[in-house]
């Protein structure tokens, strides 16, 4: 297996924000891969990325919701830690039941000093 | 004995670092029910310990309750006190679709004069510690809800709010120093 080198993974349907945050947060140093959708994402995790994951909610076909169940289901939720970012000012319904696996929510447009202070706060949470 | 109980969920982390971050040793018991995935209690519990100077302890069945220490929920087992002073870990169903589940903890705690206890519900999905704070403040508790406005997800502070029986709406900051005058 090759290991998936990156500190964060940016997962979103919108080709403007995976640009937008890889910019920010490579400038700060960080390694970032993206992907484009929940089954990317997964993809990514079985090729061994460990890290950050910010994870968009509305997606087509698997939205945030659908591929943190997934992740669930493989058992590779162990060294990661997920952030929501999404548009949307308050989760819906479909987080009870899976809130212990989001540490922290960002809402867009989110602030680029909170976004990089936080990235940096929870890699802290990855286990070595 | 004082005793503080905090309710935390998605956004906790981050907003409990800032509020116990340069603790000094408090002559109180703080109690930590954070909502987190099983592997992450002891890296948790680890950054915690960094900040303060309070020892910082994840909870065993039949721990006792302590001056002077943090304790940490363990992720996946519900959290209860008998007589207010050992710690009992309950693995039934989750409630509010977690466990540990603060409500559980806070519905545990009894009346007892000898006790002065404070609740607080931080950032979080859902109503979890809403029907808990309603209790403590029935006996005699003080209850604090942090400002819906400061926290990531509003629905659990607002909850609590929504009971009516919550005594202080609260930035991290004056939560801190709410603790901190508790002592």
């Amino acid at each position: 297996m090759n290991e998936i080198k990156g500190d964060i993974m940016i997962v979103d349907d919108d080709a403007h924000v995976r640009i937008a945050v890889r910019t920010i947060l490579s400038d700060a140093g960080f390694n970032v891969i993206a992907a484009s959708s929940g089954k990317e994402c997964i993809n990514f995790l079985k090729d061994g990325f460990s890290g950050v994951l910010l994870l968009d909610i509305m997606m087509p076909e698997m939205d945030g919701w659908d591929t943190i169940s997934a992740i669930l289901e493989s058992g590779l939720e162990k060294r990661i830690v997920i952030v929501m970012l999404t548009a949307k000012n308050n989760p819906d319904s479909k987080m009870i039941g899976l809130q212990e696996y989001v540490i922290d929510y960002l809402t867009k447009p989110f602030d680029n000093e909170e976004l990089i202070e936080k990235v940096g706060f929870f890699l802290r949470y990855i286990p070595k | 004995m004082k005793i503080v109980i905090i309710g935390s969920s998605t956004g906790g982390p981050y907003i409990l670092e800032k509020i116990l971050a340069g603790f000094p040793l408090l002559k109180v018991a703080i109690i930590i029910v954070q909502h987190l995935p099983p592997t992450f209690t002891r890296t948790f519990r680890n950054h915690i310990a960094a900040l303060t100077q309070m020892e910082v302890i994840i909870i065993n069945e039949n721990s006792p309750l302590t001056e002077g220490k943090i304790f940490i929920a363990p992720a996946g087992s519900h959290l209860l006190l008998e007589k207010n002073r050992i710690f009992k870990l309950d693995n039934n169903e989750k409630i509010h679709g977690v466990r540990p589940a603060v409500d559980m903890t806070l519905l545990s705690i009894q009346k007892r004069t000898e006790d002065k206890i404070m609740g607080i519900i931080l950032t979080g999905m859902g109503r979890d510690g809403a029907n808990g704070l309603y209790h403590l403040h029935k006996i005699g508790g003080i209850t604090i809800a942090q400002d819906p406005l400061t926290s990531p997800i509003k629905s659990m502070p607002q909850a609590a709010i929504e009971t009516g029986e919550i005594d202080h709406i609260l930035n991290p900051e004056q939560i801190r120093e709410k603790i901190i005058s508790f002592s």
